[in-house]
């Protein structure tokens, strides 16, 4: 995997690069701001981008501005968005297109190097994977106005754990239930939102996307 | 008797025997008679803009005749003032100079809001009305007086079959001699009554111009509420700094530290790598994260400032700075803990604003307090000589100095030509 990274804190940048190598991962490019990532992508013919949201001049949300112009001129890029802290809106900003292949963490998360290795790997397949943190406080917000606070509790942490990119399989693991039980709590899901269109793969992220409308 | 009251009484001896008081007095008199005419017209703009307003068109004009009152209102003022040796304060919730750009109904709905403008028509009124006539007797007066002085010195050169005249013809000396003294009498008169009518008029013309009670409790209100709003402005972009320190040093050198600590645990769980040396960057990240820590603790309430005071724990700011920098305090008084704090912020930011953007070499920091209308003040300038064009527009720290002074009701000088030097002057007032 062919790797830019765009990241103004020396130690984190430079920390990534070397994790990332020492894994075998091809770091192409470590930059310090955000003014030409979808110029360095091109260049260096990356195939995916780890991008802080803060970022000079300004320090507000240049990455994410950076992120959104490559997922524009290249949708569906695999772009994994680092934030210091839970900012919903941007999440909602970068899931808008619905192009998947899009991950929005926590900058603590690269912590936790199998997790930020595997997350990686999702994005790049094309999942969508949102921060536990993300989707707490959308689930916290969304509740009581909107077709969300239909859903039970159940289907509230399915969609929590869809919501983070897992699998089916994964889920039903992680709840303790057949993966049959999931299937249906999902279909019980995209009713009560309302996503009844038959596309199976896009539901998943709409789902998401209704929290994000919400707000 | 007190001393100032012997000192007034000795002004007003001398103001009555010396003619600089009469002079004075023409001035003012003659001043009012001509805004009394400029009143005139003032008083027919209005009265035909309202007259228009009935039937619609008016009230289009309705604002910029209304500034147009209020302007010679506040010119009054300050001649009233001038006068009376005392500020008279505009009562205008809505000031005068923002209606030039933007006259209309919105505007005149605001003036009538603010309930001045039967004072202020008043006003006018009264210009006209006792103030033409008065400078025209203060003009004429004197003049006349003149003529009656000289007439025992011409009036015998009169052609045969005409006769001089003033107030009555003369015929013969003892009528010129007449007349002579009349005129002494009318110049004493005018040059000892002109100072008492010029003050009679200034303070029955005070009373219409300054602001009722009621007015100045709501321009009081007014000024509270905006220096509340500017002290809430000056609390949340502290609290933005501090957000944005925590989060570019101490947040980031904490993620640092999870980051290299993660890296240990894959090392040691593949068997690769040095995790010896991913540790020590972590130990490293750490104690970075602790000074960052103590260094916005220190930007939160520093401890110098709280133990010390001002100056000290300016002396330590500046003996921080990378180049030679120094700080001079001249005649140091007693100043309140906000205005302590807000200056060691100021002065704070300013030293950054030198070290981060403006390249100098050196740089100064001067405190002085000076006493001004029995009111102390505390003036702070930070110099440097480096290439200057700062603009506290630019998002740099100038803007947050700014709010920070005004919000305890001070006023910044930013001086920046392109080339240097620079200097920020903060003056503060000390009862604060």
């Amino acid at each position: 995997m062919r790797v830019v990274i765009a990241e103004d804190d020396t130690l984190l940048r430079e920390g990534l690069a070397a994790l990332l190598s020492a894994e075998g991962i091809e770091v192409v490019a470590a930059r310090p701001d955000a003014d030409r990532l979808y110029e360095t992508i091109e260049e260096f013919d990356a195939g995916l981008a780890i991008v802080d949201v803060r970022m000079p001049p300004t320090y507000t949300d240049e990455g994410l501005r950076a992120a959104m112009r490559v997922r524009a001129l290249r949708p569906g890029f695999p772009m994994l968005v680092l934030s210091a802290h839970v900012e919903t809106k941007y999440a909602g900003d970068l899931l808008a297109d619905g192009a998947g292949a899009v991950g929005y963490l926590l900058k603590e998360r690269v912590g936790a190097v199998e997790d930020f290795l595997r997350t990686m790997d999702r994005v790049a397949r094309g999942e969508t994977v949102l921060d536990p943190e993300v989707v707490t406080t959308l689930m916290r917000r969304g509740r009581g106005h909107s077709p969300l606070s239909t859903l039970t509790a159940r289907e509230r942490d399915v969609l929590q754990l869809m919501a983070q990119g897992h699998r089916n399989g994964d889920i039903a693991t992680e709840l303790h239930v057949t993966e049959a039980a999931i299937h249906k709590h999902i279909r019980s899901i995209f009713n009560k939102l309302g996503l009844l269109a038959d596309e199976a793969g896009h539901r998943r992220v709409l789902a998401v996307l209704t929290y994000l409308r919400d707000q | 008797m007190s001393a100032k009251a012997r000192s007034d009484t000795g002004e007003r001896l001398r103001d009555a025997v010396s003619v600089r008081r009469p002079a004075a007095s023409l001035r003012y008199l003659v001043g009012s008679a001509l805004s009394g005419l400029y009143g005139l017209l003032v008083l027919a703009v209005v009265v035909a803009v309202a007259a228009l307003s009935v039937v619609g068109v008016g009230l289009l004009l309705a604002g910029a005749a209304s500034g147009l009152l209020r302007r010679w209102c506040d010119r009054e003022r300050g001649r009233v003032g001038r006068t009376l040796g005392r500020r008279i304060p505009s009562p205008y919730l809505h000031p005068a100079a923002a209606t030039t750009a933007t006259a209309g109904p919105d505007v005149a709905r605001h003036h009538i809001a603010d309930g001045t403008l039967p004072r202020d028509l008043a006003a006018v009124l009264q210009r006209v009305i006792v103030g033409i006539p008065l400078g025209a007797v203060a003009l004429l007066l004197p003049l006349l007086s003149l003529q009656s002085l000289a007439l025992p010195t011409y009036w015998w050169t009169m052609p045969d079959g005409r006769t001089a005249e003033q107030f009555f013809e003369i015929t013969s000396w003892w009528l010129a001699l007449a007349s002579g003294l009349i005129g002494l009498a009318g110049l004493a008169v005018w040059s000892i009554a002109l100072p008492a009518v010029r003050s009679a008029d200034a303070k029955l013309l005070e009373r219409l111009l300054a602001p009722t009670r009621d007015q100045e409790l709501r321009l009081r209100a007014q000024m509270e509420e905006q220096r509340r709003r500017t002290a809430v402005d000056v609390h949340s972009a502290e609290l933005r700094r501090i957000e944005r320190d925590l989060h570019d040093a101490a947040q980031n050198r904490l993620v640092a530290v999870s980051m290299f600590i993660g890296t240990a645990q894959r090392q040691l769980s593949t068997g690769t790598g040095d995790v010896a040396t991913a540790l020590a960057k972590a130990q490293d990240a750490s104690r970075e994260a602790l000074a960052e820590m103590r260094r916005i603790i220190q930007g939160v309430y520093p401890p110098a400032l709280a133990e010390e005071g001002l100056v000290p724990a300016l002396g330590l700011l500046v003996d921080r700075m990378q180049i030679p920098a120094r700080l001079r305090v001249d005649a140091p008084a007693p100043t309140p803990a906000s205005v302590d704090t807000a200056l060691y912020f100021s002065v704070a930011e300013a030293l950054t604003n030198v070290a981060k953007h403006s390249n100098a070499t050196e740089c100064d920091v001067h405190l002085s307090w000076k006493e001004d209308n029995g009111e102390m003040r505390v003036i702070t300038t930070v110099t440097d000589n480096g290439h200057g064009g700062a603009e506290p527009a630019k998002g740099s720290g100038l803007a947050g100095i700014g709010s920070r002074i005004e919000a305890l009701g001070g006023t910044v000088t930013v001086t920046s030509p392109p080339g240097g030097p620079t200097s920020v002057r903060m003056e503060l007032p000390c009862e604060s």
